[in-house]
């Protein structure tokens, strides 16, 4: 924006004759006399307020500009409007830069901390013992730096910073009625009444003027004086006429919505609806208010189209703008493309008649469909945990082979560690999928071998086995035995992990061979890592040991619970 | 399942039936077997229509050499359509355990408007201007003038179906309208004289009420039907709301102008016709011209009416059932055969009425000294008005009238002639100058009022082997034989097996501040009942999941205590819950807010649904599981007494049935009142909770009027409640609903049977069904 303006450095210099360039970042005064040295720069952000004489006293248009650092920039404009102009557009500028260091944190998150992430995290070390100590021990040994500590623990830094909700925002349902007059016109009601045709032919302080001028209008109820403004008024006029896009847009939704909903099917028949047909004044017809009248809005109806506004919600406009044109050629093209879905009607009618279907059938009289899932009801865990296996046990044969063998879990395994390596932790340890399959592999396998062990050992499932794997095998069936009474997933994944590390480090399987104790296994775990700070490679070193605390701690928990339960279970059978 | 009932089998599509299905059918196959009419009231939310319909369509099956039809009327299209979805998974059912053989055409029925697949035709906006845009293109004479001028415009599916004559079939299955339009649309043939001409070989049909029991459209479209039919009326509680409606006319001084418009411009056309013979003659050669056709009207109205038919094929007209039967075999009076003498007569008639209107207090008469008058002033004897709409549809037709929407004054008037002439008892005519709820606005009305249900009905019951009325409220039971005039061979009232308490009605009385409320006339504007009305909702929102629904008494009863509840910011409180939606008297509107009322429910915001007893949503919309949670009564649904046609009505039925005046309209209060509660469950594994919140509720004379089954629910405890104790029992209720339950029931009631239960039951008797 340029303006033709008298530059003083105070009030009574007779000023400098010259143009103000306005632009979001800074104000530039140039002299119209280029000889003059007295080129001005502004920051916008330094500038700490503005006063300007009010239009009818009798001085002229100025409008004084205070530096943060208490300099005083008077400009001196032709005349008013042009002032005004300029002020509102310092007031814009002004408003944006101050919105812009707190979005400055939104986006960046990572390079700047705010304040609130830091608090967050101490919370946590405060909350969450084990996690100070992890805390100490890596961070404040250097062996972590503050960033890599936390990106592997995002998920407890709240959900909201990883994911964006893709869910639809919600709109408060609170009526523009509700709004005083003095507020400005953004509300939370977006109109109908927005075409662009509109928005281009008035200016923005327009379009809301006539808009509240119609509301008030409606609000009054006085249809005379409606009437007569509307007459007068070709873009009032607009607000107070029913509107067309609205009844173009209810008889397209009509022909879109359920059929056992369409009231106005009924319309027409049968003949009592027509003039004079039927019973007319017995009371129970109300009274019907001369409906000819156009300018007359019931409250009713303002309810309703409130509630379907605040139901299609905000999600159609993803334009994060305040410019409300924006916001509106936004909603104006999401339309289009929500009537371009509607042409293709057939999924909407499929949809249509599922809905139907579901409505008619009664559901209490047949049997559940489609929801072969039975509720989960765990009394005792460990009942739960056995039935479990039996159903597996009872699987026929041909079922089995399609699923993965314990080698192909394990080379799943293998290969996602292989990936840790190479690309270091990422925050789900292990892809989901991998830990199910290894675990659903694992039960299954572990419980058919313990079945078939028990019952002829000289054929064992193991025997087919290479040797190694056996050995593991075996070991992980004693300890997932221990860990079906965590009866957490997680715990049982890094378990699994952990024995992988360990066969992949040939740490386990030739340093300890006295693995066959399962109380033993406790304590080997710091010799674990005695033996990988010698054999592992260092750099690895701390992802490992990242594993085996948690999978300790993990381990502790269930040897507790699996003790006390065996007591509890001799102490029954005693 | 397939079980047998005595001698039929039955095939029904579930693996699983109540227990009062089961008894339902066993009633129905009784009436059957008897070919007589029955009554039958069970419960909302028992599967009434699927138990009807699997009876129906098994005894059929069963009896294959005299095959019955049936004809099921519904109130609203929205309803057929779902009777239409129900029949199709029956339908597939059956076909599946019976191959071929058990095969049927059923389909529904409706009018151009919601049939009609010409876009042209369809923009017309309402139900009329489709009708008349369909005659524009498929009047015999449109098509014949075509054949000769090129430019005239016709409908192709019309041409198409017609083409196709007789191999114009639908084949058998389950066609819902929109099947009946996807299928004329496929091949090209018209959907409304497709499903017009396929009643005569379908074996279910479903439409209005409107086709058997308004004479205006029974008799074109009901007239083939065998006396071999099964006519059933669902939610029939209103059936003789129905009936009286269907032949109750009303004159105003629109309707008489128009109709003055309507007699000019076919007086023009009379003159026309005489005018080309004119020419004709001058040219000199022969024709078969306008005024011949006037001529060969002249010589068939002389034979009589019941020649008619014959007239031409598709363009019949609305015949008159209600008229006996050998007044269609009199001839036309002489003095309306001429055309222009039958305009003049109507001129009489209009100036007449026109007079009667200009009064300037409420008269009321009753026919005979109506129609006396009528001859001794205008001169237009009553055998002359009998035949009024009969002789202006065929002189619209011989004139070759299309815009038949235009001409709705004059056949509004000649309709009301010919009511008036016909019948002598069971009408009166009021004059009104203005609505006494609104005197300051002159708007005189003339109504000719039918007060007798059983008039309307009573062809039906004549006709038909068996009438079947249902309704899951038609207490008290004995009361409709004596309305309709028939006599039931079975009639009966079932109750509801519980598993578990799924209904929860409760009688508020007091609000919050223990001050009573109720909608009666002279406390319903005070302010404390309004705003303890509002506070009810309040609270009632924040406890109750998804939907609630409210039923207010009268349209300008909510109009008004939304504009308080709005005033008061009652109306923001609510809307912080959920969110608002209501009926208006713009269908659309409505339908619309009752689409996004289910979204909101479904996407779980949670709404609430305002809306009017008697009005459309009550009548037919179910707010069926997460829809309606809860439902609260607003009031008494009365009428509105001070009604002259309600006071005459009431008179009628004192004098003939001698039926008190309290009574009727006690029931008629208490009928709507559980139609709008009922709305609210759909099967056992629903549940809801009711609130009639009115003091008057809590008398035992107004209570013991509503169904058994609402009443059975309705403990001691419950009848006297405020605010705060209503809240506390529905959050009790709500809780103890959220539990999981056995659905077979428990402790010994089956409420739900199985295939095994049933062929137990078979050995050992109905008698011994636990419940």
């Amino acid at each position: 924006m340029e303006k033709r303006v008298k530059y003083k450095s105070s009030v009574k210099d007779p000023g400098t004759l010259g143009s103000l360039e306005l632009s979001e970042v800074m104000l530039l005064f140039v002299p119209n006399d280029p000889k003059s040295d007295l080129k001005l720069k502004v920051q916008t952000h330094n500038i700490k307020s503005q006063k300007y004489t009010k239009e009818g006293s009798n001085k002229p248009p100025w409008l004084n500009l205070t530096s943060k650092q208490g300099r005083c920039h008077i400009f001196e404009f032709e005349n008013y409007p042009d002032m005004h102009a300029c002020r509102d557009f310092i007031t814009k500028a002004l408003a944006k830069c101050e919105e812009e260091p707190n979005k400055l944190v939104v986006l960046t998150p990572a390079e700047q901390l705010s304040m609130a992430e830091f608090e967050l995290r101490f919370k946590l070390l405060r909350e969450n013992s084990e996690l100070q100590k992890l805390h100490k021990q890596f961070v404040e040994s250097k062996v972590l730096t503050e960033d890599e500590f936390w990106s592997t623990r995002k998920k407890l830094l709240g959900k909201d910073s990883i994911r964006k909700s893709k869910q639809q925002m919600g709109l408060k349902s609170m009526m523009v009625s509700g709004i005083k007059p003095s507020t400005d016109g953004r509300t939370n009601r977006v109109t109908f009444n927005l075409t662009s045709e509109i928005i281009f032919q008035m200016t923005e302080k327009d379009f809301w003027t006539k808009y509240f001028r119609a509301e008030y209008l409606y609000s009054t109820k006085n249809t005379a004086v409606a009437a007569a403004e509307a007459a007068e008024d070709e873009e009032l006029a607009v607000f107070l006429k029913p509107d067309e896009i609205l009844a173009q847009e209810a008889r397209q939704k009509m022909r879109r919505g359920d059929p056992t909903l369409d009231m106005d099917a009924d319309q027409g028949d049968d003949y009592t609806h027509l003039m004079d047909h039927g019973i007319q004044r017995d009371g129970t017809n109300d009274i019907i208010e001369p409906q000819n009248d156009q300018l007359k809005r019931s409250l009713l109806q303002d309810l309703n189209r409130h509630a379907a506004v605040v139901l299609e919600g905000r999600c159609i406009i993803d334009v994060q703008s305040e410019d409300t044109r924006i916001v509106a050629e936004a909603l104006t093209r999401a339309k289009q493309v929500s009537k371009a879905d509607g042409e293709i009607t057939k999924d909407a009618n499929q949809e249509r008649l599922e809905r139907m279907s579901r409505a008619t059938e009664m559901e209490d009289l047949q049997a559940p469909q489609n929801f072969p899932l039975a509720p989960l009801s765990i009394k005792d865990p460990r009942d739960y945990f056995e039935s479990q296996q039996g159903n597996i046990l009872s699987e026929p044969r041909g079922a089995k082979a399609s699923k993965r063998n314990v080698h192909e879990a394990y080379g799943l395994l293998k290969e996602s560690i292989l990936v840790i390596r190479m690309t270091g932790l990422s925050d789900p340890l292990i892809k989901p999928e991998v830990s199910f399959e290894v675990f659903s592999s694992l039960t299954r396998t572990i419980s058919t071998a313990k079945n078939i062990l028990g019952k002829n050992p000289q054929e064992s499932f193991l025997d087919r086995l290479p040797k190694s794997t056996k050995d593991e095998v075996i070991h992980v069936g004693k300890l997932k035995d221990a860990m079906s009474n965590t009866y957490s997933l997680l715990d049982v994944s890094y378990g699994i992990l952990l024995q992988i590390f360990f066969s992949e480090c040939r740490v386990v399987v030739e340093t300890y061979s006295i693995w066959s104790s399962v109380y033993g296994f406790r304590n080997i775990i710091p010799n674990v890592n005695q033996a990988m700070k010698q054999s592992v490679q260092s750099d690895l070193r701390h992802q490992v040991s990242l594993l085996v605390r948690p999978m300790q701690q993990a381990l502790d928990a269930a040897f507790q619970h699996y003790e006390s339960d065996l007591q509890r279970r001799t102490a029954k059978i005693t | 399942m397939i079980f047998k009932i005595e001698d039929v089998t039955v095939y029904f599509p579930y693996d699983n039936i109540y227990p009062e299905q089961y008894e339902y059918m066993v009633e129905l196959k009784r009436a059957l077997d008897a070919k007589g009419h029955c009554l039958l009231e069970m419960p909302t939310g028992t599967g009434k229509t699927i138990a009807l319909l699997s009876l129906i369509t098994s005894y059929r099956l069963s009896r294959p050499d005299s095959p019955i039809k049936l004809v099921y009327c519904t109130r609203t299209v929205h309803e057929m359509e779902k009777t239409l979805g129900e029949l199709k998974l029956l339908h597939d059912y059956q076909v599946r355990h019976l191959g071929t053989q058990a095969k049927i055409l059923a389909l529904g029925l409706s009018s151009r408007k919601n049939l009609c697949v010409n876009t042209k035709v369809l923009a017309a906006e309402n139900r009329d201007s489709v009708d008349a845009a369909c005659r524009k293109r498929t009047a015999s004479w449109v098509r014949a003038l075509s054949t000769e001028n090129p430019n005239v415009e016709l409908c192709d599916f019309f041409e198409n179906y017609e083409k196709a004559a007789e191999n114009a079939l639908l084949p058998p299955g389950v066609y819902t309208l929109e099947d009946l339009r996807a299928f004329g649309k496929n091949r090209g043939w018209c959907p409304y004289f497709l499903a017009r001409h396929m009643i005569q070989f379908a074996n279910v049909i479903v439409y209005s009420y409107q086709y058997l029991l308004d004479p205006k459209v029974a008799g074109f479209i009901s007239k083939e039907l065998q006396k071999e039919s099964v006519v059933v009326f669902d939610e029939a509680h209103n059936i003789d709301n129905v009936c009286i409606e269907a032949l109750s006319v009303s004159v105003r001084r629109v309707t008489l102008e128009g109709a003055n418009r309507n007699l000019n411009k076919i007086r023009q056309e009379i003159d026309s016709s005489y005018y080309i013979i004119e020419i004709v003659q001058l040219v000199g050669r022969f024709k078969a011209t306008d005024a011949g056709r006037l001529r060969a009207e002249y010589n068939r109205l002389v034979e009589g009416l019941a020649l008619r038919g014959d007239l031409s094929g598709g363009d019949q007209w609305l015949a008159n059932p209600a008229l006996p039967h050998d007044i269609l075999k009199e001839a036309v009076p002489g003095n309306i055969r001429r055309a222009e003498h039958f305009v003049h007569v109507l001129r009489r008639l209009l100036q007449y009425l026109g007079v009667r209107l200009d009064t300037e207090n409420v008269e009321k008469e009753s026919p005979v000294s109506f129609v006396s008058s009528l001859n001794s002033q205008a001169g237009i004897e009553q055998k002359t008005l009998k035949f009024c709409y009969d002789r202006l549809q065929s002189l619209m037709l011989t004139l070759e009238i299309t815009d038949t929407d235009e001409f709705l004054p004059i056949q509004t008037v000649c309709d009301f002639a010919t009511l008036v002439g016909t019948y002598a008892r069971g009408f009166s005519i009021i004059i009104e100058p203005y609505d006494e709820r609104m005197p300051h606005i002159p708007d005189p009305i003339l109504q000719l009022s039918c007060h007798d249900a059983s008039l309307a009905i009573k062809p039906v019951f004549d006709r038909f082997q068996s009438v079947v009325i249902t309704s899951g409220t038609l207490s008290p039971i004995d009361l409709y034989p004596r309305l309709l005039n028939f006599t039931p061979v079975v009639s009966r009232s079932f109750k509801m097996s519980m598993t578990r308490d799924c209904i929860c009605p409760m009688v508020l009385t007091r609000g919050s501040d223990q001050l009573p409320v109720s909608t009666k006339f002279d406390m319903r504007s005070d302010p404390g009942v309004v705003r303890n009305y509002g506070k009810l909702l309040v609270e009632m929102v924040s406890i109750v999941p998804d939907g609630v629904v409210c039923f207010f008494v009268s349209y300008s009863y909510m109009d008004g205590i939304i504009a308080t509840w709005n005033e008061t910011g009652i109306l923001k409180e609510i809307m912080q819950q959920k969110l608002v939606f209501i009926e208006t008297q713009d269908v659309v509107e409505t339908t619309l807010a009752l689409d996004n009322y289910r979204r909101a429910c479904d996407c779980g915001r949670g709404a609430v649904f305002f809306s009017v007893a008697r009005g459309k949503v009550a009548e037919g919309i179910d707010f069926d599981r997460h829809y309606g949670r809860l439902v609260v009564m607003y009031g008494v649904p009365f009428q509105y007494t001070l009604s002259k046609i309600l006071r005459a009505r009431l008179e009628y039925l004192h004098d003939t049935f001698q039926i008190k005046e309290g009574d009727f309209l006690t029931f008629d209060a208490l009928r709507q009142a559980a139609q709008c509660v009922g709305r609210v469950i759909r099967s056992k594994a629903d549940y809801g909770m009711m609130i009639f919140a009115d003091k008057r509720y809590s008398r035992h004379d107004k209570r013991s009027k509503l169904p058994g089954w609402i009443l059975s629910h309705l403990r001691d405890a419950h009848l006297n409640l405020s605010t705060d104790m209503a809240i506390h029992i529905a959050r009790e209720f709500l809780r103890k609903m959220a539990q999981p339950y056995d659905k077979a029931g428990t402790m010994g009631r089956k409420t739900l049977l199985t295939q095994e239960d049933l062929e137990k039951m078979a050995e050992t008797g109905v008698q011994d069904m636990a419940y």
